[in-house]
């Protein structure tokens, strides 16, 4: 399972900030293999939702290549790109945007249904993706009703219905207490593990980026560092000494 | 710490032999805590001279419940250790109760190595500073993706070696923010720092007004 997925190569973004020109991204290049869970850290302003947004191609890039799953970005028109995140880029946001008064599996058949899948199918496939992720059960569940954590769930079983290969998640825990933020960052573990989706996602959580193959730090517009999993250390904590003992 | 306590509280359990003990601590912290059979048994006669615990000689492998002590640790002396077992007197169960209902004094490591380091490349105004900080954060990434690896495989029921490895993740996830704030707190600085020579050299500050 060791192909790219995802790929970025020297891209460039800025803004028209008032009367001079800001530069957000500054040539990043990134890639992303099947299966694999990249995560990217930074300060504020460093550059990361811009980054994932040019990836799910609601903005696009001024120089470089974005190229998802075969698809060159820069190749698409608006409704190509529209098309791609229904069918092959999946994203998952801080804010779940879930419509409340629909239920779980009626929010995750959206996507599908617009892309001109008919009730049934999609109802099908919608089940499936809650199942995936572990809440097959609340299903027919009004998502207004739904604790933070389950909504979070649908989100994300909306971003991959159907068999999505690539997963962009913006802050995906952010608003989540700790706990229900380590399932929600197992789950997506899970389903790169399990299902081979690229997931590149943003986190101010360390603990969370912690559950990623790689850690991508992005300063100042780009990316200045990696890091990868350490020895598997039993040292971490230091031996109980027993000198208090001898009293 | 020691592990007086640790052993104490497993025995709190139920009689146990020194390499059960042993192993059931290594267990519970997810072989976080290694601990050799020396120490384990040094621990153990001390315990017994205190009065915390007490031996019983074992006939059979299966004979933890055998009454009929040799709680005359001399008489047992050059005795196979392996063959004896211990359980909590009394006051060994006092100890326990008032250790778990202490709470441990609050620690602030002012000591650390990284802490000073940091302080001291500050004051001392190294130009690497923020490749320093840099460095730190991505060994305390790389700990903390190793820390939750191991998480990832525990099964549901290993809830006391979650605990372990959360809170050694916590204190990771609590340097890699204070390495944040950190970076902040120096850029800030030398952005008033730009703001207040700008100013003196007479020009409007530049940037950020």
């Amino acid at each position: 399972m060791n192909s790219t997925i995802l790929e970025m190569k020297q891209v460039t973004k800025s803004f028209i900030d008032g009367t001079h020109q800001r530069v957000v991204l500054d040539g990043v290049d990134l890639s992303v293999e099947r299966g694999e869970l990249v995560a990217i850290m930074g300060p504020s302003g460093s550059g990361k939702s811009t980054l994932l947004h040019l990836t799910a191609g609601f903005d696009r890039a001024d120089s470089g290549q974005i190229v998802a799953d075969g698809n060159h970005l820069s190749a698409l028109d608006a409704s190509g790109l529209a098309q791609l995140r229904r069918r092959t880029i999946g994203y998952v946001e801080q804010r779940l945007n879930l419509i409340a008064v629909l239920s779980a599996v009626e929010n995750v058949m959206l996507p599908l249904e617009l892309d001109g899948m008919g009730t049934r199918g999609a109802r099908q496939l919608a089940t499936v993706a809650l199942d995936a992720v572990g809440i097959a059960d609340l299903a027919d569940r009004e998502s207004e009703r739904l604790s933070g954590g389950e909504q979070q769930r649908v989100a994300i079983a909306r971003a991959l219905v159907g068999g999505r290969s690539i997963l962009l998640a913006d802050e995906p825990t952010a608003s989540l207490d700790s706990l229900t933020g380590e399932g929600v960052m197992r789950l997506i573990r899970g389903r790169c593990d399990d299902d081979g989706v690229g997931t590149l996602m943003t986190t101010h959580d360390a603990s969370h980026a912690a559950w990623a193959d790689r850690v991508l730090f992005l300063r100042d517009g780009r990316i200045i560092d990696e890091a990868r999993p350490g020895a598997d250390l039993t040292s971490a904590v230091a031996a109980p000494a027993d000198d208090e003992m001898n009293r | 710490m020691s592990i007086k306590h640790g052993l104490l509280a497993l025995l709190g359990e139920g009689p146990r032999y020194g390499f059960q003990l042993k192993k059931e601590f290594e267990e519970l912290t997810g072989l976080f805590w290694p601990l050799n059979v020396g120490q384990v048994y040094t621990t153990l006669g001390r315990l017994v001279r205190d009065g915390l615990i007490a031996e019983e000689l074992s006939p059979t492998t299966d004979g933890l419940e055998v009454t009929a002590a040799g709680k005359d640790s001399q008489s047992s002396v050059g005795s196979d250790d392996s063959q004896r077992s211990y359980r909590l007197t009394e006051r060994g169960r006092d100890e326990v109760r008032a250790w778990f209902a202490t709470p441990r004094p609050a620690t602030t490591p002012e000591r650390d190595e990284l802490t000073i380091k940091v302080a001291l490349a500050v004051a001392t105004n190294r130009p690497d500073v923020t490749d320093m900080i840099q460095g730190q954060r991505n060994e305390a990434t790389s700990a903390i993706q190793a820390l939750t690896r191991r998480k990832a495989r525990l099964e549901p029921t290993d809830l006391s070696q979650a605990v372990v490895l959360d809170a050694a993740i916590a204190r990771l996830d609590a340097e890699l923010r204070w390495l944040d704030l950190t970076s902040a707190r120096l850029a800030g600085a030398s952005r008033g720092r730009a703001a207040l020579n700008a100013r003196d050299s007479g020009r409007p500050g530049s940037g950020n007004r």
